[in-house]
């Protein structure tokens, strides 16, 4: 658990070098458009689709489960 | 799966009844504060004689200051009378899934825990899930790593036959690793694994031996049930940027790369591009493209037993092949009092698959929409 913690922490030392960027100047990081999971709902069945007829799945998309042979 | 039961009229009532009543009154249960809720229907069809209609309720509310409970019901109605269902010897099929999530979300100071279930049902297959995951800020929320973990319990049935009932058990694991590069801009790179044990093939497909391709529904000289391995172990990397183009555009891009034990490996990469209008409303067009190889147990046809493997599918979602995928989508919001705000929603977009060896056809068109109504207040 550690080791696990110490490489969590080292990752995110690494990240955070990249940049600092205050509250104050994300005005546009949090806008509708920039969100990451945007328009969730209405993606949900076109994402459901594709993950059954594609042979690959997982990291993106869907996670939904049953069968869905459709 | 795909069997032949046609109830469409009853199934719709019964998808949409107590879905649009439970979820009102959850939401309305609510404090009134912070809740949403939105009702979507999304319609496919495709050149494969297959359509789907899939109604979806969601709705969310903030259990507490630093809870917030989501609940989310669909259902697939499908019909089709597609290869797979022509080559299982059966006439056009109409059936439905129904899907109930249910999650939550607990905020700490710097992390975030979450919980959900998810149980899914249809005549012949059970599926319940169950999914964790925490996340951390780091360096003044310029980072984020988030962990999660799901494990599925599936049945897989066989409808005409009570004794055909095996199980499927799928775990996974993820990890992502967002990070603040500067004020217009955040990259994301997700891993993900995942093992499933048990019955991985189609109880209702046949491999067909011999030239003709011959139909059928059950064992027979010239025709064997598909069968794949009961073990598939998937690695997923995938890599998503998004980037603020000044006041009212917002560009996107991501990548996923994918290989299993099976043979499969394919590429996805997306870009999207977003524009806002003076009152809000917003135009996205997203285009996709996705490119597979081919597992190594399919064969394009299996000219005599001898050529038969020990595991050996037809499936053309295991056949290697490439898809194009447009999606246009507006959102345009109409405040409500002086909190609230109703989102009409809409999504459109066509998609081609190009297949390189698969005995029906080699090309397959298909069309998505989707429209939504969502509330916030």
């Amino acid at each position: 658990m550690r080791g696990v913690s110490a490489a969590l922490a080292l990752v995110a030392c690494s990240l955070s070098a990249c940049a600092t960027v205050a509250p104050y100047e994300r005005e546009r990081l949090s806008r509708p458009d920039m969100t990451a999971d945007a328009d969730a709902d209405l993606r949900a069945g076109s994402d459901h689709a594709k993950a059954y007829r594609e042979g690959s799945s997982g990291a993106v998309g869907t996670s939904a489960g049953g069968c869905g042979c459709n | 799966m795909h069997r032949p039961v046609v109830h469409a009229p009853q199934l719709q009532r019964h998808a949409l009844v107590p879905s649009v009543w439970l979820g009102l009154a959850l939401w309305l249960a609510a404090p009134a504060s912070a809740q949403d809720a939105s009702t979507t229907v999304y319609i496919r069809t495709d050149t494969d004689h297959t359509t789907v209609v899939t109604p979806r309720v969601h709705v969310g509310a903030m259990a507490t200051p630093a809870t917030r409970v989501d609940l989310t019901y669909s259902a697939d109605v499908w019909t089709s009378a597609s290869i797979d269902i022509a080559t299982s010897a059966s006439k056009a099929v109409t059936e439905q899934r129904d899907e109930l999530n249910v999650g939550a979300v607990h905020e700490l100071e710097d992390a975030t825990l979450s919980l959900s279930y998810r149980f899914s049902t249809e005549p012949d297959y059970k599926s319940h899930g169950i999914t964790l995951g925490a996340s951390r800020d780091f360096a003044q929320k310029n980072t984020n790593l988030a962990l999660g973990a799901s494990a599925l319990f599936d049945q897989v049935g066989r409808v005409g036959d009570p004794a055909f009932s095996h199980a499927l058990r799928t775990f996974v694991l993820r990890a992502s690793a967002t990070q603040v590069l500067d004020a217009e801009t955040w990259l994301q790179a997700l891993y993900e694994l995942g093992y499933s044990h048990g019955y991985l093939a189609s109880p209702y497909r046949f491999i067909g031996i011999g030239a003709g391709f011959p139909r059928c529904s059950e064992p027979s000289a010239v025709c064997v049930r598909e069968s794949l391995p009961d073990e598939r172990l998937r690695h997923a990397f995938a890599l998503i940027a998004r980037r603020a183009l000044g006041e009212r555009v917002a560009l996107g891009a991501s990548y996923r790369f994918y290989i299993d034990g099976w043979g499969v490996i394919s590429s996805t990469a997306q870009a999207s591009v977003s524009l806002t209008a003076g009152d809000a409303t917003r135009l996205s067009l997203e285009y996709r493209f996705y490119d597979q190889s081919a597992a190594r147990y399919y064969k394009r046809a299996v000219p005599s037993l001898a050529a038969l493997g020990r595991h050996t599918t037809r499936d053309k979602e295991l056949s290697p092949f490439m898809s194009h995928a447009l999606m246009f989508t507006l959102d345009h919001p109409i405040a409500l009092g002086t909190t609230g705000v109703l989102h009409l929603a809409a999504a459109v977009g066509p998609t081609l698959y190009l297949f390189r060896d698969f005995f029906a056809y080699d090309r397959l068109s298909a069309l998505e929409a989707t429209g939504s109504l969502r509330v916030e207040l």
